[in-house]
């Protein structure tokens, strides 16, 4: 049956439909799960963030009726609201993203025709790619993009059938995920975050069509892994300038022409046409060149241009000073808590196995009695949500972009409470770079890590996304892994252990470091965390 | 013309007797009772002094310069201009006070106080500028425009490694005590815009990392100034000879002209700055 628009209900259903999907096959995204970081948590941080936003639109737990929602612009806007204040990870960003892109383009629609479908399909690709600053291709924007992609060339009016396009061009594009990322092709894996976005939007369809639910097998998305596959330069940063205008149009654009001078002059493209504006987003060096090529076409109604390096570097908004700052602590276990207490945070969000939301770090911002917050979320991945959070947040917050619990204590050494926010991230991004930190794991199954085979109950130690060394044993494994660092102006290394750590080791750690022709000191404090068994600090 | 100081001065006893600086002692007294202090203490009399202090249950401390000492330095120089310089007046008003009246009453002698706005390093580094360019010759006007000058261009950091001491005699401002944490922390000590106020400028984790930040500290006035040369006093209470000959070695691969010197501190800084302790203070010469 041809389905040329759903109501509320249906898209209900729908919806729901997805969660399941996704919470069916939750486990097989973890396991695939290789990039940026072999953490396992692609599965569970896109479900963290769609099954409680579907929750929410489900409140009313009659799915067929649509009491509590009398639109359908109006239940994306929900979800969307709900997946932002959710989001976990970077997949679970992206995802909010495209849902939060997809329910701007409903504008008021009390149902979904195709076309709005499309419309917002390309509208959420729009929000998830341009929330990236420097998106990597072979991931979930690269499926994202193509399933869009997909739905545009079909000029079918049935709902279904478009999302049957996209299904087929997104099941296809996942299998050249690993030509695109080396490291997919190394680890012999398809993009898990990508295949989580194709299980939503299975989902989604199978709800729509009263189809069933099924379990997806793993092995379809493994092959053979390729050790000679080199790797590329990832993540550059050719456009500095992310700059977005607001244009109260005086007439119809010349579109080619518009297209082909924007395309020289930048990328992550994106034009929203209204009926008397349009609105610009572009990454680009020459933002002043496209500000006034675009005052040719209208009114310059708002304009924004920030600089990419800058908030890279930086992770914060150009603000005034307000007088005094504290600090909101993103932290790994209640070991932590207590050193990030000393080192004068004001406030710590622990976690355990998943990571906060930004909804979580938003409560936590809202609820600190002071204006000015930095927050330090100690956590790559944790970066996403803390600056959705940020943005969310009625107060004047501050990132600094700590990666891991040790950048976050270093980045302490610079904070005083009683100097401006600008002050302390200028002090405070001194101490970034002051330590290296290592994570030391047990493995608890047998994988492959690149190139590198690592088996059940081997130690192996990680520096970012690499690894220094894999050991059956503990103390060689660090050995090794403190064996590859130049310790130049070091004086002292700081183990931060978890629950699992066999403190009998403490004194073989010891002797290790402390030998004769070394004089470094060395620490043991409980951190708490769950994941690594040791965060070792070199400092 | 003589220069007149008080023993919070961290220089060598050598050098204050080649330099011709009169020293005014603190009284030091521990438990209340008055303890045997002077310039000329050796290294192991320091040394017991600084355990005395260590040790928490003792209670040490000085009070004001004497008004008798004072007058008595004064009425023996009362042919020359004298010229005494001090560390911060926050640090001792009763000194001040005292400085105050005891100058008024010898009117007829020719007394030129000068407040450094520092202490312990950052004092002593304007001291022994002074008496040099003093023993070199420089004129009265000159001098004192010098001064000036050097006591806006210089610069005190330090290393405390327990704030209980500043934190009981009042001599850190605002800035928090990191007492008892659970990481071992060095907190970073720096002068601040207002006058002999001392505040938080950081932690460090290592005397390596801490020397870094003051070196860092020391490019940017020179920078900021677009100089090269600069004086340097390093002090130290405690066993800190690694850390600072690390920082003295610091400072000298710098490439820049520099003349930094190394010293156990004296005792009037101990009960102040605690036992376990070391600064830099610096003036940095716009040629």
């Amino acid at each position: 049956m041809k389905i040329e628009a759903i109501g509320v209900a249906e898209l209900k259903r729908s919806l729901k439909s997805a969660a399941d999907y996704l919470s069916l096959n939750t486990g097989i995204l973890d396991n695939l799960n290789v990039f940026p970081v072999p953490d396992g948590d692609t599965g569970i941080n896109m479900l963290s963030t769609l099954k409680p936003a579907v929750d929410a639109l489900l409140a009313d737990g009659i799915i067929a009726a649509a009491e509590s929602v009398g639109s359908c612009a109006e239940a994306w806007a929900l979800l969307s609201e709900q997946a932002n204040k959710h989001s976990r990870g970077n997949s679970g960003f992206i995802l909010a993203c495209f849902i939060r892109g997809f329910s701007k383009r409903l504008d008021g629609a009390g149902k979904i025709t195709a076309e709005l479908f499309r419309g917002g399909f390309h509208s959420g690709s729009y929000a998830a790619r341009s929330s990236l600053l420097s998106p990597v291709e072979g991931t979930m924007v690269t499926i994202i993009t193509a399933m869009a992609e997909a739905m545009g060339e079909s000029e079918s009016g049935d709902i279904a059938e478009l999302l049957k396009s996209a299904l087929d061009r997104g099941r296809e594009k996942i299998f050249e995920t690993p030509r695109l990322l080396p490291v997919l092709a190394r680890a012999g894996v398809v993009d898990a975050g990508g295949l989580g976005f194709i299980f939503v939007v299975e989902g989604m369809r199978q709800g729509l069509i009263g189809g069933e639910l099924k379990s997806e097998k793993e092995q379809d998305y493994r092959f053979q892994p390729d050790p000679n596959i080199a790797e590329t330069d990832e993540g550059s940063l050719c456009y500095r300038f992310c700059t977005e205008l607001t244009v109260q149009k005086k007439g119809e654009l010349p579109w080619p022409e518009l297209k082909a001078f924007l395309e020289q002059r930048g990328n992550s493209i994106a034009l929203i046409q209204e009926e008397e504006y349009i609105k610009l987003h572009i990454h680009s060096n020459a933002p002043e060149e496209i500000r006034a090529r675009m005052a040719k076409h209208g009114t310059i109604l708002a304009s924004k241009v920030d600089d990419m390096a800058e908030q890279i570097n930086a992770g914060v908004k150009i603000l005034p000073d307000h007088g005094a700052t504290s600090v909101l602590a993103v932290v790994p276990g209640s070991g932590f808590k207590d050193i990030f207490y000393d080192l004068e945070a004001a406030a710590c969000l622990q976690y355990g196995d998943q990571l906060p939301s930004s909804g979580e770090i938003l409560e936590y911002l809202e609820g600190m009695d002071t204006e000015n917050i930095i927050v330090l979320p100690n956590e790559k991945n944790i970066i996403p949500a803390a600056m959705l959070a940020q943005k969310n947040s009625s107060k004047q917050v501050f990132l600094v972009p700590t990666e891991n619990v040790v950048q976050g204590i270093t980045a302490l050494y610079g904070f005083n409470g009683e100097d401006s926010p600008q002050q302390n991230i200028s002090s405070m991004r001194d101490g970034l770079g002051v330590a290296v930190c290592l994570k030391v794991y047990l493995s608890n199954r047998d994988s492959r890590y690149g190139d590198v085979e690592i088996k059940k109950g081997d130690f192996f130690v990680l520096r970012g996304e690499d690894i220094l060394a894999v050991d059956a044993s503990l103390v060689p494994a660090v050995e090794r892994g403190l064996a590859g660092l130049e310790f130049g102006e070091a004086g002292c290394i700081s183990f931060y252990y978890s629950d699992a750590f066999d403190q009998s080791c403490k004194a073989e750690l010891e002797r290790l470091i402390r030998r004769p022709e070394n004089p470094l000191e060395v620490e043991f404090h409980y951190g708490g965390q769950s994941g690594s068994l040791l965060i070792v600090a070199v400092e | 013309m003589v220069i007149v100081a008080d023993s919070s001065l961290q220089l060598a006893y050598n050098t204050i007797k080649e330099l011709n600086i009169q020293v005014v002692e603190y009284p030091l007294f521990v438990n209340g009772k008055p303890y045997p202090v002077s310039m000329s203490m050796s290294g192991e009399e320091k040394e017991r002094l600084r355990l005395l202090i260590k040790d928490k249950k003792n209670t040490v401390s000085t009070s004001g310069l004497k008004e008798a000492d004072l007058r008595m330095v004064f009425q023996h120089f009362k042919d020359q201009k004298i010229l005494t310089i001090h560390q911060s007046a926050r640090m001792s008003t009763i000194t001040v006070s005292v400085l105050q009246k005891v100058k008024s009453e010898l009117s007829d002698i020719d007394i030129e106080l000068f407040d450094t706005h520092h202490m312990i390093a950052a004092y002593s580094v304007q001291v022994l500028l002074a008496a040099r360019a003093l023993q070199a010759g420089m004129a009265y006007p000159d001098l004192m425009e010098m001064m000036k000058r050097n006591r806006s261009n210089t610069r005190h950091v330090g290393s405390v490694y327990d704030l209980f001491f500043l934190q009981r005699t009042g001599r850190i401002g605002r800035a928090k005590a990191i007492l008892g944490t659970a990481v071992k922390i060095i907190p970073l000590l720096g002068s601040s815009e207002e006058a002999g106020v001392l505040r938080n400028i950081g932690k460090a984790k290592t005397y390596q990392q801490a020397n870094q930040k003051f070196v860092a500290a020391m490019a940017e006035d020179l920078e900021a100034r677009k100089a090269r040369r600069v004086s340097a006093v390093i002090s130290r209470i405690g066993p800190y000879q690694r850390e600072t000959t690390h920082l003295k070695e610091l400072i000298e691969q710098q490439g820049w002209d520099a003349e930094v010197q190394v010293l156990a501190t004296n005792h009037s800084a101990m009960p102040h700055a605690g036992p376990d302790f070391y600064d830099l203070g610096y003036t940095v010469h716009e040629d």
